[in-house]
């Protein structure tokens, strides 16, 4: 398995990569799983979501994906209503952020080595704890 | 001109043909190539570079850029039929893939036991209590917000035998879950066959656990 596109996360003013995927929870909990076009063996899941915390807040901003018939994929056809902004409350997990130089490249999903880890707690939406891991110089 | 001269000129002839059918294959292959790449946008290559930062090294470039595009196309012009029979497949012989992904690992179902039900709810009750508030109003005005769909599958579900109740679940074995929580349709006999998970109480992993 290639390594794979990371979704895409702004912070505090900053974009980060983000290894979490929030989205497949809502997606597999659909009457139907959509059917996405496959983009590249570095995307196996078939779409890279752009994401935001404000407020202590997630919110899903942005989605790059076709749909089979060759149609883009938006967030007004995933959440009819909202084109713009979705509030992921269906979203509790763990978000796992690196940052930092990368250590160690690896061709294998997600597990190429950072210089540090965030780690956020989400309960439905909400962001309610952060902690940052430093990672060891060979990446335990 | 001896009968081997006239033999050896017919061969290269055939080998010019058949090269000749090669270039022309590689070069439509490549026009098609160029025009996809076109109306693509750069999400992959940005992608790819993001993953790999080395991609950006000159040395790296040009082997990526330059002598691989090469190769290839040399290879593929002195086997141009095995890639014509590859096009061909993959155009009219394609098997689709299913879009539900298999699990890596098998996980163990998640069945309720009563005494994690802690009391009977209405309908109206759950309605009104589970409005979600978003201070960007990037949620619908529905009971479960953006999960209203599962919601009403499962209300509609809810058969006159049947009574709903709030769940609350303990487990270990969800890593990161400490807790969670929701509602689950209880039937006559008292076993629990379906419900909508709402809320779960997170913890975040200890120093040198991994996720």
């Amino acid at each position: 398995m290639t390594a794979q596109f990371t979704e895409i996360l702004h912070y505090q003013g900053q974009q980060f990569s983000m290894r979490t995927e929030p989205l497949f929870e809502y997606l597999y909990l659909m009457p139907t799983f959509p059917e996405f076009r496959e983009k590249s063996t570095a995307c196996w899941r078939r779409y890279v979501g752009k994401w935001e915390i404000l407020l202590d807040r997630l919110y899903l901003v942005g989605i790059n994906a076709t749909y089979k018939d060759g149609r883009e994929v938006t967030l007004d056809s995933l959440f009819p209503g909202f084109p713009d902004r979705v509030f992921a409350h269906w979203y509790s997990g763990v978000l796992n952020i690196p940052q930092g130089k990368m250590t160690k490249y690896v061709h294998m999903g997600y597990l190429s080595q950072y210089e540090q880890n965030l780690f956020m707690a989400v309960e439905n939406g909400v962001v309610v704890d952060t902690q940052m891991r430093i990672n060891s110089d060979d990446g335990e | 001109m001896t009968e081997s001269s006239v033999a050896m000129t017919s061969w290269q002839k055939y080998a010019l043909i058949y090269l000749c059918c090669g270039l022309v294959f590689c070069t439509l292959v490549l026009i098609v190539n160029r025009i996809d790449r076109h109306s693509e946008s750069t999400f992959v290559r940005d992608g790819m570079n993001a993953l790999n930062p080395w991609r950006k090294d000159l040395f790296y470039r040009l082997f990526d850029d330059i002598f691989i595009p090469v190769f290839v196309y040399c290879l593929v012009m002195l086997f141009w039929p095995v890639a014509l029979w590859f096009k061909v497949k993959a155009k009219f012989f394609k098997t689709e893939t299913p879009s539900k992904r298999t699990p890596l690992v098998e996980i163990k179902e998640f069945v309720l036991s009563p005494t994690e039900l802690i009391r009977e709810v209405s309908v109206q009750e759950v309605e009104r209590t589970n409005f979600i508030h978003d201070p960007m109003e990037a949620v619908p005005n529905l009971p479960f917000g953006h999960c209203n769909a599962r919601w009403v599958t499962l209300r509609d579900s809810i058969q006159a035998t049947e009574t709903l109740w709030e769940f609350e679940s303990s487990r270990s074995e969800f890593e990161g879950t400490e807790m969670m929580w929701g509602y689950a349709v209880k039937s006559e006999n008292g076993s629990i066959e379906r419900f909508m998970t709402t809320g779960w109480k997170i913890k975040l992993p200890q120093e040198n656990n991994s996720l």
